[in-house]
């Protein structure tokens, strides 16, 4: 609660400022004059950037477990992340895409 | 994966990212003539202390590893393991350093392609400066999607870099929609496909922090 107190204060006063600082009239010409066909161009690269992140994520996430702290994996394991030894199988629980695996053949890890 | 677990790897990341933002910004700002000093020797401070943080709590997780108790299952040592299994594999911080770098590059580029949208025409060191610097200031506590930190973040280190106001400002505006816009209307359309509502996450961090603390308890903090 405090931490949002906080917040909205330091976002209201950066927005004050600015408003004060900043030709409004200008800021809205430019603006409303942006090419759009660059805008779609720059969500393009934000997708290639988030896609970076992600494998970041997994190469940060993948290694929070040390190898011999992670659970034996089971056969029967139809719902884990891939390369994920940690099993969600629940009855009657719904197993969400990126977890749906094909079960691990007998005598593999 | 659990909730302290969980918690170890985003503060993990958190960090790794913050390390690897200050130091494009700071090697940008070395090697542009038009950056000011502020920006340069600010931008070192926040590189070296993201680096000296890592290194505390790294060799602070090496400690609990060591002690006995940091071996029973409970929401402190699951935060630590985050931190242990990266020494297990130190390769994945110099990589996931490597991947934050190009991360803030790409994104530095994304500025640049914005600014020209706008028919405004900078160098790519000031793109990369302002994309550093307004990530910066998004560290400051602020509204959802820092909505005024970092905007007047990116709109300083613009003005720093001998941009009008207005201009600057427009360029972190536009920027930022572009940022957050799709990635708040994809978020919108995929959890209903994967099959996961506020609901399943809200009972997900329960059980989690039910299970982390091992004593049937939440966690301080979360209410069923």
């Amino acid at each position: 609660m405090f931490a949002a107190i906080v917040g909205a204060v330091m976002s209201g006063v950066s927005i004050w400022v600015l408003a004060g600082a900043v030709d409004l009239s200008t800021l809205g010409e430019l603006l409303g004059g942006a090419e759009l066909a660059l805008v779609g161009a720059a969500i393009g690269t934000l997708t290639l950037s988030m896609i970076v992140r992600t494998v970041r994520w997994w190469t940060t996430s993948g290694h929070d477990l040390p190898t011999r702290h992670r659970p034996k994996p089971t056969s029967h394991c139809t719902c884990r992340l891939r390369n994920q030894h940690r099993c969600s199988d629940a009855p009657g629980r719904h197993c969400p895409w990126p977890y749906r695996v094909p079960p691990i053949p007998n005598g593999r890890t | 994966m659990g909730g302290p677990e969980t918690l170890g790897s985003v503060a993990l990341e958190r960090i790794l990212d913050a390390g690897a933002l200050a130091a494009v910004a700071a090697l940008t700002s070395i090697g542009s003539r038009l950056a000011p000093s502020w920006l340069t020797q600010g931008s070192i401070v926040i590189a070296v202390s993201a680096i000296t943080i890592l290194g505390t709590v790294y060799l602070i997780g090496i400690a609990a590893r060591r002690r006995p108790a940091a071996r029973s299952v409970n929401a402190g040592s699951m935060f630590w393991r985050a931190w242990i299994g990266v020494r297990a594999n130190p390769r994945a911080i110099a990589v996931s350093s490597a991947l934050s770098a190009i991360a803030w590059c790409i994104d530095g580029i994304t500025v640049l392609i914005i600014a020209r949208a706008l028919g405004i025409e900078f160098g790519w060191e000031v793109a990369m400066l302002i994309a550093t610097g307004a990530a910066l200031g998004a560290i400051l506590p602020s509204a959802p999607a820092a909505i005024g930190t970092f905007h007047i973040a990116g709109t300083a280190v613009g003005v720093a870099m001998g941009l009008s106001t207005s201009t600057a400002l427009a360029v972190v505006v536009l920027w930022h929609a572009a940022t957050v816009v799709p990635l708040v209307v994809a978020g919108a359309i995929s959890t209903p496909i994967v099959g996961i509502g506020m609901r399943d996450l809200r009972a997900a961090t329960i059980r989690n922090a039910t299970r982390s603390t091992g004593s049937g308890r939440p966690l301080p903090g979360v209410y069923p």
